[in-house]
């Protein structure tokens, strides 16, 4: 078990109170598996990430939750400290945004490398043998340049360089397949499989193919977790009315409309725009396990 | 290089410009331009002493004759005589500067230097720190000049007796080692008092860009990349705060020319802070050019080489951009 | 970690050089050598050599003494040389026994009559009339001496007089000789630093060092007495505070500036100290006075002068910012240590009888209106101040509030020093003006100013006087008075006429004094025997004679 994690309660202070972004989002990663955390933009997919990494913004406080990273408690902030960037990495989402724009390329990976320990001519040697298993051919040209100068494409292979610099045991993808094509968004998928065979993945996306191709799939509706279960289950089969319309919603299948809004009421946050909703759905929303599939709905 | 030409010929141009000015506002202002240029009016000169005046000063030949003899003095380094001094304006200066420098640049470089590192750590933590420096910063930044240098100075030199008050050594400090310390030993109070008054506008404006910064997504990700906060501060913030901070430094090293006066009058030091005010009670107007002319020569050629720095710490201007 | 390494090491660099240096100094900083003496004084001194006004003034009272000095109560000592008159018209000066240069040479005579002729070389009328040509207006200055005769043995010289004037003396008080063999053969851009320092005084300058701000005075070898004080160290301060901070302190003995009492502000404190003495002496000067335009609208009408000399409240004035000695002065404006001195009404406030002086020229205030006015138009004045002096700023405004509530509108007008002198004296003011531009006027006048021309402060008020005239006084009787004043042969002759220009000055209201004061100066009890000059405070030669340093 490489991460087991119980979200608790993820609270943001906002201006006139605070708002429950996140709560009781269980779920745990083994040693290989590529576990994909799907769900519309603000449903708190980037929350969880953060919280892992105990990077959560100044405003938003979690309770009550427990982490457990192999065998080690991350509630204790030097411990995740000293682990973040060499048993964790993380892949963001836009490559160019989070390299610092007035460093070249070697000094971002020199930074990473020497948080393993590495110096010298072996710290250079690891620099451009990442960034040859990243993808880039030409990996000396890419050294001197700026972020700047990098397209889309190659500043996200420079994040992966990065996190190839650490032995991760975990490595969490957070939407970092926005903006690829569809064949890409799946050869990325592949790709991290490949680099990092052994590490458990997170991969965090609002996009059900990119979820089709993990191994298991976590939906989330305004911060809950609905339904989760096998991916190839989820992915083509859903069994909660949330996942279904996300399906539903996808081009391929032909858009439907817009499903109804009703007032929020109740404990299950589809409720409002369930097309099957009924009286039942306003009340305790009993959780029902089947065999490694899990779901959270009254029907 | 193309942008550094362009602030090179750009500076150029405004030091010609005040060339020009120097050179005409004495001879245009209505009044007798031989009163201005050499400090005194006719009724305390005698006729041949006006007419001595009058032919140095070329007065009656034309203006561009009048230019040339100008141009052919400032680039001799004679920047007049201040005849209420009685002494060249160039030799007063220079006896000056010296003082001014050890006490104005001493005080700028350090208060920067400590700016850039307390704000830059200040900044970059939300702890006990950032709490106490902010409200100590802004309170201390309202004190006038000459409050903290009387409160140095009646702790410091008259309850404690540890440092002088006034002078730039004492009356019988021998040459040598012993001169260069006791020259240091005066100058401690002066600098400290000169860093209290420039260390809090700066501190705050570090801390705030920095403060800013932090909010940056690259800083987010060198955080989730688990780098330490030192090399965050010192490889991430730095070079992207550096310009704001660069442009305010090398502002401040051109005014400090000028000298702080307060603290030159309080500490009974002769620097140009003094000759310059000396020269606008006085009305001595060939000092007043003289001082003029050099702190506005001075001042511009640290803008140019602040422009030049931000240009060289910021990559995206340096180079031509490759893909 | 080597990054960090570099400026860790700065710091203990910069930190090791500031111990070592403390470690160095501190230890000296409170030796002080018992028979040294050390005045602080705030005069602006550039240069250090003779012809600086400043440095004379200073230097005056060690080592470039003048003819004769006065003491504080009036009495003439010589320094340079002894005189004797018979008829105030000719003076015989003669030059002290064995008095030498500083470089070795005799003081003779010749000295004295070669620094006239210097003064006169440039442009000072002393043995020929000057002329000024002011636009059309040609102004004469009149020769002050028609005649001289140098004694055989060249160490006398009869000077005659082109009038007879009884205080002539009190002109020496601040006449100082060049050395004639170092100055004879020089033109003025030859003469060098050292030979500007050549002194006949009992010290000469030893070291005047920019960096710390001493001005060192050793003993001059040459000169026939020897000085009780071994050496005179003045430090310059730049600011008044730190420098009577450093009294308190101990680091000076005493503080000095030409003509300047110590002010008000510090005596309370410095009175506390047990190990300051004070000294007081009756002043001849007026630190504050209120001089008007005599000859310009509002003040050309008596009936307006004297209305506001009687609206002001001097106890006010005396309260603020006289010391313990200080008192409401006369109408007649000379302080009581003048020489002919004569008791005037006292100045008083009394808004009856100024309110009467303006009806007489036709001002009223009707009910409910804020000032005087005469035909609708107000009665206002500007009133013109030096803006550097912050005391001359505090007298004026008391002025404007004390003379407002009374019912004149008074206007501040603050300028520099330069600005100030051309609207206020004669000399300064534009060529071809027949009055100068102020209408009142903040002042102060010095004992040397009030002791010129004929005494009595008469250079500030005589419209006539070549340089000064502030008040721009003139008339039939005034003529009569003045001239009365320089032909005086006699001590009672003078002081007739004197006794008639004060109750000029109490009749018709010139000028006013706001108050008189006396003259205090501190030194440390650590020096005893100090003598008092009546010009030069407590930095004068006689003092450095015989007082002596615990």
């Amino acid at each position: 078990m490489v991460l087991s994690y119980k979200s608790g309660e993820i609270t943001a202070k906002i201006k006139g109170g605070s708002r429950v972004i996140v709560r009781d989002v269980d779920f745990d990663i083994e040693e290989g598996e590529r576990l994909a955390l799907i769900g519309e933009t603000g449903a708190g997919k980037t929350m969880i990430a953060q919280s892992i990494m105990r990077l959560l913004p100044e405003n938003v406080r979690q309770t009550g939750g427990s982490m457990v990273f192999c065998g080690v408690d991350l509630s204790d902030l030097k411990t995740v400290r000293k682990i973040l960037g060499k048993e964790i990495a993380y892949i963001p989402q836009s490559g160019a945004d989070c390299l610092n724009p007035t460093r070249k390329v070697k000094y971002h990976l020199y930074d990473s490398l020497k948080r393993m320990g590495l110096k010298g001519d072996a710290l250079k040697a690891a620099c451009i043998d990442n960034l040859v298993k990243a993808g880039f051919e030409d990996a000396a040209a890419i050294l001197n340049l700026y972020p700047f100068q990098l397209s889309g494409g190659m500043a996200q292979r420079v994040t992966i360089a990065l996190a190839l610099c650490s032995h991760a045991k975990l490595i969490i993808c957070d939407e970092a397949t926005n903006g690829l094509n569809y064949v890409d968004k799946t050869v990325f998928v592949k790709r991290i499989s490949e680099l990092f065979p052994s590490a458990a993945k997170l991969f965090i996306t609002h996009d059900m193919q990119v979820a089709g191709a993990c191994d298991r799939i976590g939906v989330l509706c305004s911060g809950r977790l609905v339904e989760s279960g096998e991916a190839a289950i989820v992915s083509t089969a859903p069994k909660h009315p949330y996942t279904q319309s996300l399906l539903s919603a996808l081009a391929k299948n032909g858009m439907k409309q817009t499903p109804v809004l009703r007032k929020n009421e109740g404990d299950c946050p589809f409720y409002p725009r369930c097309e099957i909703a009924c009286e039942e759905c306003k009340g305790e929303i009993p959780r029902i396990e089947e065999g490694g599939h899990m779901r959270r709905c009254a029907l | 290089m193309k942008k550094y030409i362009k602030n090179i010929v750009v500076c150029l141009v405004c030091f010609l410009f005040i060339i020009l000015l120097n050179f005409a506002l004495p001879r245009l202002i209505s009044g007798d331009p031989v009163a201005y240029l050499t400090g005194m009016d006719e009724g305390s000169m005698s006729v041949e002493q006006y007419e001595f005046y009058r032919n140095a000063l070329h007065i009656d030949e034309n203006a561009f004759v009048q230019f040339g003899y100008y141009l052919k003095d400032i680039f001799a380094g004679r920047l007049g005589y201040s005849f209420r001094k009685q002494a060249s304006v160039a030799e007063l200066i220079g006896t000056r500067i010296g003082a001014t420098l050890q006490i104005s640049f001493a005080a700028v470089v350090i208060s920067c230097a400590l700016a850039l590192v307390w704000g830059l750590t200040s900044g970059s933590k939300k702890g006990l720190l950032d709490k106490v420096s902010t409200p100590v910063n802004v309170l201390v930044g309202t004190f006038p000049t000459f409050l903290i240098g009387m409160i140095l100075i009646i702790v410091f030199s008259f309850d404690f007796k540890i440092f002088p008050y006034s002078g730039l050594n004492s009356p019988d400090a021998e040459g040598g080692a012993a001169y260069f310390f006791d020259r240091i030993y005066h100058l401690i109070l002066p600098v400290v008092t000169l860093i209290a008054v420039m260390l809090p506008s700066r501190f705050l404006l570090m801390r705030n860009t920095v403060r800013t910064a932090m909010g940056e997504r690259y800083v987010l990700f060198a955080r989730q990349r688990g780098l330490n906060m030192h090399r965050i501060r010192y490889s991430y913030l730095l070079k992207n705060v550096a310009p704001p901070f660069a442009t305010m430094v090398g502002m401040s090293v051109g005014a400090s020319i000028g000298g702080s006066v307060i603290v030159e009058n309080l500490f009974s030091i002769n620097g140009m802070g003094t000759l310059l005010t000396d020269a606008v009670y006085a009305l001595d107007y060939p000092l007043l050019q003289g001082v003029l002319f050099v702190s506005a020569a001075i001042a511009m050629v640290s803008i140019v080489l602040t422009d030049i720095i931000c240009i060289i710490i910021d990559p995206k201007a340096r180079s031509e951009g490759v893909k | 970690m080597k990054r960090c390494e570099k400026p860790i090491i700065a710091l203990i660099v910069a930190v090791v050089l500031l111990c070592a240096s403390l470690a160095l100094c501190a230890c000296d900083r409170d030796k002080k050598d018992t028979d040294t003496v050390y005045i602080g004084t705030t005069a602006l001194i550039e240069r250090a050599v003779r012809g600086e006004y400043n440095y004379d003034m200073l230097a005056s009272g060690n080592s470039d003494m003048p003819l004769v000095s006065q003491t504080a109560d009036g009495n003439y000592k010589p320094l340079i040389a002894t005189y004797s008159t018979v008829d105030s018209k000719t003076w015989t000066f003669t030059v002290l026994e064995n008095l030498k240069w500083s470089d070795g040479a005799e003081v003779t005579a010749e000295d004295i009559l070669f620094t006239l002729n210097y003064n006169d070389a440039r442009g000072e009328a002393v043995f020929n009339d000057k002329t000024a040509d002011n636009d059309g207006s040609i102004k004469i200055t009149r020769k002050k001496y028609e005649s001289y005769l140098l004694s055989d043995d060249k160490r006398s010289i009869s000077l005659t007089l082109v009038s007879a004037n009884i205080r002539e003396l009190s002109n020496m008080t601040s006449f100082r000789i060049v050395p004639k063999h170092i100055y004879e053969n020089k033109s003025d851009g030859e003469i060098t630093a050292d030979d500007g320092r050549v002194v006949c005084g009992p010290y000469v300058l030893t070291r005047f060092d920019r960096e710390s701000g001493t001005l060192v005075y050793g003993i001059n070898p040459h000169y026939p007495q020897m000085p009780t004080v071994k050496r005179l160290i003045y430090r310059l301060f730049s600011e008044p505070d730190i420098m009577y901070m450093s009294l308190q302190n101990g680091d000076i003995d005493t503080v000095w500036n030409y003509s300047q009492s110590v002010p008000e502000t510090y005596l309370a404190a410095l009175k506390a100290n047990d190990g300051l003495r004070f000294y007081s002496a009756p002043s001849k000067g007026v630190r504050a006075v209120l001089m008007f335009n005599n000859s310009a609208a509002p003040f050309d009408d008596v009936n307006v002068r004297k209305a506001i000399s009687y609206a002001l409240d001097y106890d006010v004035f005396k309260n603020m910012f006289g010391g313990e000695n200080a008192s409401v002065a006369n109408r007649g404006f000379a302080p009581m240590s003048t020489e002919g001195y004569k008791s005037t009404e006292k100045l008083q406030k009394n808004w009856e009888t100024a309110a009467r002086c303006l009806s007489q020229s036709g001002y009223v205030k009707p009910q409910g209106a804020r000032y005087y006015s005469k035909n609708g138009v107000s009665l206002a004045f500007y009133l013109t101040v030096r803006s550097s002096n912050a005391l001359h700023l505090r007298y004026a405004e008391l002025v404007k509030n004390q003379l407002e509530e009374f019912g004149i509108e008074v206007k501040l007008d603050a300028v520099d020093s330069n600005a100030f002198n051309v609207k206020t004296s004669n000399k300064f003011a534009p060529d071809g003006h027949t009055s100068l531009a102020h209408q009142a006027a903040i002042n102060g006048f010095t004992e040397a100013g009030m002791g010129m021309g004929n005494g009595l402060g008469a250079i500030y008020v005589d419209k006539k006087h070549a340089v000064q005239g502030g008040c721009q006084a003139e008339g039939a009787l005034f003529s009569e008075i003045t001239t009365q004043l320089s032909m005086a042969d006699t001590v009672e002759e003078y002081s007739a006429a004197a006794g008639r220009l004060q109750d000029y000055y109490a009749e018709e209201t010139p000028l006013i004094a706001l108050f008189w004061d006396y003259m205090t100066y501190v030194c440390s009890s650590s020096v005893n025997n100090v003598v008092i000059d009546g010009v030069f405070g407590i930095n004068n030669v006689n003092n450095w004679l015989s007082a002596t340093k615990a």
